[in-house]
């Protein structure tokens, strides 16, 4: 033992400064443990696990948009089909109450056409009678005017195919 | 003229040969029983760095920083090294702090002498002018603290994973004597040899400290002599070329001295010899 404290205090070995240098190491290797691996240690695992949970969230997310996707597909599919059908509905009641409105018209039409003719009837009727009324009395004013006059030979014949015509 | 020269090139030799450093560091004062050594004025400015370093460090957040990135890529190269030597994960993760800590210990004190200045800094001790911050790990005695600190802790970490008996009966394998010579008597000779195996094993933990604290220290003063050697052989370029070395030597030394610790320690919290 007493030999190789020999040696070593060749090497300059000196148990008083190796003390010093001891205590000195142990209070590196404390820090060291606790404020510089102890933290950076936990840092990077609280790290991990952030972005694990991040990594879960945004897998569940993406599955949800995906589920989100087909039910907006079923949505759209159903509104189709129901816009489809509302779209045929109406058409036929369009028809049908087209129908019913063409009738009407006609309907309508035909009760005025009646009413337009039996005005007609009834003007020219009313026309024919004040005619007769009044023609005589006409015919004869005009054959008393035209009497009145002389009436060249050329007169006379216009006046005659006048009235022919 | 020839010989002029030849005359100034060695008295260069000779001067710088005074100031080759001594392989005890120089003793400034005596504190307690503690002595205060250049070496130790060093271990105690590293002590600083290292407070620096811990006060930044601990201000780690979950989004880093530019520096806590670098600080964050040491550590997740330290822990790979440590994983790929141990192999299990999980009892890497128990040794990751402590060897962790040499790692960064010995990087800083292995590099402090690299940078300019450092070396420069002077103090006269009866009237010789010695380098106030002493490379730490050019001292056996830095070396032999640490590495006793080293192997002592490995101990509290092994009886901490194993328990005071479980951890002790791999040097003194009472037990498995008696087990042994239960079962049938070659048995129990086997286990009489394992029981002075466990008994050498106690000097090798011995043996463990003396070689990591000499490994260290020989490279780094042996690089530290051979340094002030060239620069007074070559004053141009070799000592350039020298003194990076000093990065790859203190870096290798760290490592090694690492390595081998991991190894000391994968066999310490291993349950099976």
């Amino acid at each position: 033992m007493q030999q190789i404290v020999d040696i070593l205090s060749s090497l300059g070995f000196n148990w008083h400064v190796a003390l010093a240098n001891f205590i000195n190491f142990l209070i590196i290797l404390f820090l060291l443990n606790k404020f510089f691996f102890g933290k950076l240690g936990k840092v990077i695992k609280d790290r991990h696990e952030v972005i694990e949970r991040g990594l879960s969230q945004a897998s569940d997310a993406e599955k949800a948009l995906m589920h989100a996707e087909e039910e907006k597909k079923t949505i759209v599919n159903s509104a189709h089909k129901d816009a489809h059908d509302i779209v045929v509905k109406a058409e036929a009641h369009a028809i049908v109450r087209a129908e019913g409105i063409f009738k009407d018209a006609e309907e309508e039409a035909q009760i005025r056409l009646g009413k337009l003719a039996e005005k007609e009837r009834k003007v020219e009727a009313k026309v024919e009678k004040e005619w007769g009324e009044k023609a005589p009395e006409l015919i004869a004013k005009l054959y008393a005017k035209t009497l009145a006059k002389e009436m060249t030979e050329a007169e006379n014949n216009a006046l005659i195919a006048r009235m022919n015509a | 003229m020839h010989e002029a020269e030849v005359i100034q090139h060695e008295s260069t030799i000779l001067h710088v040969y005074e100031e080759i450093p001594t392989i005890s560091s120089p003793i400034l004062g005596d504190v307690g029983i503690l002595t205060v050594a250049t070496s130790t004025i060093t271990v105690m400015f590293i002590t600083f760095l290292i407070v620096i370093l811990c006060i930044k460090a601990s201000k780690s957040k979950l989004i880093p920083g530019k520096f806590q990135h670098v600080l964050e890529i040491f550590y997740e190269a330290v822990s790979k090294f440590i994983t790929s030597t141990v192999g299990s994960e999980k009892q890497a993760k128990i040794i990751v702090p402590y060897v962790g800590s040499i790692m960064v210990y010995l990087l800083v004190a292995n590099l402090l002498p690299m940078l300019p200045g450092v070396a420069s800094l002077y103090v006269t001790i009866d009237g010789k002018h010695v380098t106030l911050l002493r490379g730490a790990t050019t001292d056996f005695n830095t070396t032999f603290g640490m590495a006793l600190a080293v192997v002592i802790t490995m101990q509290i970490v092994g009886i901490k994973e194993q328990g005071v008996f479980g951890y002790l009966s791999h040097f003194i394998q009472i037990k498995q004597v008696i087990k042994g010579f239960r079962k049938s008597i070659g048995n129990g000779f086997e286990a009489v040899i394992g029981f002075f195996v466990g008994l050498i094993e106690i000097v090798s933990e011995i043996a463990k400290m003396l070689s990591l604290s000499l490994r260290l220290f020989g490279n780094l003063f042996a690089h530290e002599v051979l340094t002030v050697i060239l620069l007074g052989a070559f004053s141009i370029g070799i000592p350039a070329l020298w003194m990076g070395m000093g990065v790859l030597v203190g870096v290798v030394q760290s490592i090694v001295f690492v390595a081998l610790v991991t190894v000391y320690y994968s066999m310490v919290l291993k349950k099976e010899h």
